[in-house]
């Protein structure tokens, strides 16, 4: 079971099915596999002139919807939110080599399309044929949490049925210097499929649910770290029924992952 | 949405003005801000025109030298939030934690890594030199200290951070919600990027005669920036500490066309949902929206898509809703754009008066609607319609109502 415990909000109660889980690793050097292994899973198939461009986080974000919706049938009113870390760093570094030899002749159309906040989420959408809302959240180290708040305020909203949230990142920063001996790079994804749903205290639950509870400032002090990436992949990996940790949010820090 | 949302406070800062009255009066006057870019060497870009700032108004809430040590970007948030601030007289509420901040964003580490490169710097090649977002500074100046939440649905972003605003407000998450955002986007990377994308007007010799949404001879966007910053508060809220509205958040819809990363899609079923759910969180009847403010950025295709979904939503009624885009004046703000145009729309309703589409000299057959073309028209307004779509596929709409 997951529970939410946020501090300052005062509205009463809302659980959230979990329907799905993953997290996944990868090294920088196995990206350009995966980017055509992956493509025949989708229910659109990306066509090549997308898939090449394709930042690296937003391979393990499709990688991570992949493993999380396996038993969800139809994602048509769903949304995805994306946190990434700083995407598109690599190629913005080849982009500004490229404009010190050719101006702006040099420089690539697909940069703004494909290396910005939004696009994670939006090539998410794509693939896996998603007509709810898709938007990027945060996008600077520290700020993973903010993807939760847009998830939950989504939910809330019901601007999508349910909600892939999905956060990236490389587990250390990299040196652009000398980009191509660097093959032990440690991308990661963590992503979690929710649905908002009701449900009364005390009746056994199938699926493993995100409780939220609401109170006022003070109620719950608990907390033992920030969300990240990193706290993320410390959720242990038996994602089962009787399984049970805590997140607490502080919605006036940040979100703060309390009991795992 | 359960309460009245009511903009208190409205700070702005683009191309065509640094105050809502200077706003108000080039928009209103009909006057383009488009120009030649004489910021960087352009000679190399397909496209060489834009709506750009010169310099950002210092700010009084810190020295002249303090100021100009910031960024561009940074000196936006500051005027814009501080002018939002002051409009709304909210400043000695902001200390406590009842205050969030939602704002609308593009991709801030890349402009910064570009500033940075520009200036003969390496941050991009380096880790541990990372940077802060751009409204920190802001933030901190200003002692905000309830939640954060940046969002990118690219072109749309400001339109989600204002209904997430209203949507906080009414979950009780905060009781003041500063809505919006800023964006400096005429920078050679990000002006040769566009260009090269084939978005970009190439009407180099005639610059304010280049966005043109909805013409017949439309040939692309035109890259602006700026920003604008509201602050909202529940109607019980604003009446409690005698605040002054300026206009009403009423609902909002979003969709994704999941079609393709950049073009939008022909067939516009998802921009209409947008729409209908704009109107259906609003309550809002076909009949009761008195003007559309467009997306129109100008080109070929996403103009027609979006008239298309027009006349689809509001069937035979499309007539008689005006139709107009301020990009035919400000360009193309980007994450920024739908904040100008919800400006724009507050202006509207202020003055009861369209702002037009310039440069619409021969409507595109495929772009039949109710323009409001290169003259203002004075009309009784009540409720109008922002339209923003986005890279990636998103759709965004947003309903305000009159004070």
């Amino acid at each position: 079971m997951f529970k939410l415990v946020s501090e300052g909000i005062s509205s009463g109660n809302t659980s959230y099915q979990i329907l799905g889980f993953s997290k996944f690793t990868a090294l920088n050097n196995e990206i350009p596999k995966l980017r055509s292994d992956l493509n025949p899973s989708f229910p659109s198939p990306l066509s090549s002139s997308v898939l090449k461009y394709l930042d690296d986080q937003t391979v393990i974000a499709l990688q991570c919807t992949h493993q999380a919706t396996k038993e969800i049938k139809n994602l048509a009113n769903w949304g995805v939110i994306v946190s990434p870390k700083h995407p598109g760093r690599k190629r913005v570094a080849g982009a500004f080599e490229k404009f010190k030899l050719e101006s702006a002749w040099g420089i690539s159309p697909h940069l703004v399309p494909y290396d910005s906040l939004h696009s994670p989420s939006g090539i998410v959408s794509l693939a896996y044929q998603m007509n709810g809302i898709n938007l990027g959240a945060g996008g600077f180290a520290g700020m993973e949490g903010q993807g939760l708040l847009a998830g939950l305020t989504s939910l809330e909203n019901n601007f999508a049925e349910g909600i892939i949230l999905i956060w990236t990142g490389y587990r250390e920063e990299f040196s652009m210097y000398h980009l191509e001996c660097q093959n032990n790079l440690i991308l990661e994804g963590y992503a979690l499929a929710i649905t908002r749903q009701k449900i009364a205290n005390g009746k056994k639950r199938t699926q493993p649910v995100l409780n939220i509870s609401w109170n006022k400032i003070g109620n719950n002090r608990s907390f033992i770290a920030p969300l990240s990436l990193e706290n993320l992949f410390k959720i242990p990996d038996d994602f089962k029924i009787d399984w049970s940790f805590q997140i607490a949010i502080n919605v006036f820090a940040d979100f703060i992952p309390a009991s795992i | 949405m359960d309460d009245e949302i009511w903009i208190t406070g409205v700070g702005i800062g683009c191309p065509m003005g640094f105050s809502l009255a200077e706003f108000s009066k080039m928009l209103l006057e009909g006057k383009s801000a488009v120009r030649k870019v004489e910021l960087f060497d352009t000679s190399n870009h397909p496209s060489q025109i834009a709506a750009y700032i010169d310099e950002v108004p210092p700010s009084k809430k810190i020295s002249p030298e303090t100021f100009r040590s910031r960024s561009k970007a940074e000196q936006l948030y500051i005027h814009c939030l501080g002018q939002a601030i002051e409009d709304a007289d909210i400043e000695k509420e902001l200390g406590r934690k009842n205050s969030g901040l939602i704002l609308g964003t593009g991709s801030d580490w890349l402009l910064s890594w570009e500033e940075d490169f520009f200036l003969g710097g390496s941050n991009y090649k380096l880790p541990g030199r990372e940077i802060a977002p751009y409204f920190q500074y802001a933030k901190d100046l200003y002692q905000i200290e309830g939640p954060v939440l940046q969002v990118s649905t690219a072109c749309a972003s400001a339109n989600h951070s204002l209904v997430f605003g209203a949507n906080w407000l009414n979950m009780g998450i905060v009781d003041i919600c500063i809505v919006g955002a800023c964006s400096i986007n005429v920078t050679p990377i990000t002006l040769a990027s566009f260009g090269n994308l084939r978005a970009l007007s190439r009407r180099n010799d005639s610059p304010e005669k280049a966005s043109r949404p909805f013409d017949k001879d439309r040939d692309g966007f035109v890259l602006g920036e700026g920003g604008a910053i509201f602050i909202l508060e529940k109607a019980s809220h604003a009446k409690n500490r005698r605040a002054t509205c300026h206009a009403k958040i009423l609902g909002g819809g979003f969709s994704s066309d999941a079609f393709h990363p950049v073009i939008p899609n022909p067939n516009t079923l998802q921009i209409e949902i947008a729409i209908k759910n704009a109107l259906a969180t609003s309550q809002t009847n076909l009949d009761a929206v008195d003007y559309i403010n467009a997306h129109g950025t100008s080109t070929p295709v996403g103009d027609a898509g979006e008239a298309n979904a027009i006349r689809s939503v509001f069937s035979n009624q499309f007539r008689n809703i005006p139709v107009s885009s301020i990009k035919s004046m400000a360009g193309h703000a980007l994450a920024a754009s739908s904040a100008i145009e919800t400006a724009a729309c507050l202006i509207a309703l202020q003055n009861q008066a369209i702002p037009p589409t310039i440069n619409l000299e021969t409507i595109d057959p495929l772009c039949d609607l109710n323009h409001v073309a290169n003259t203002t028209i004075e009309k009784r307004l009540k409720r109008v319609l922002s339209n923003s779509f986005g890279f990636g596929g998103s759709n965004s709409c947003i309903v305000l109502g009159k004070a």
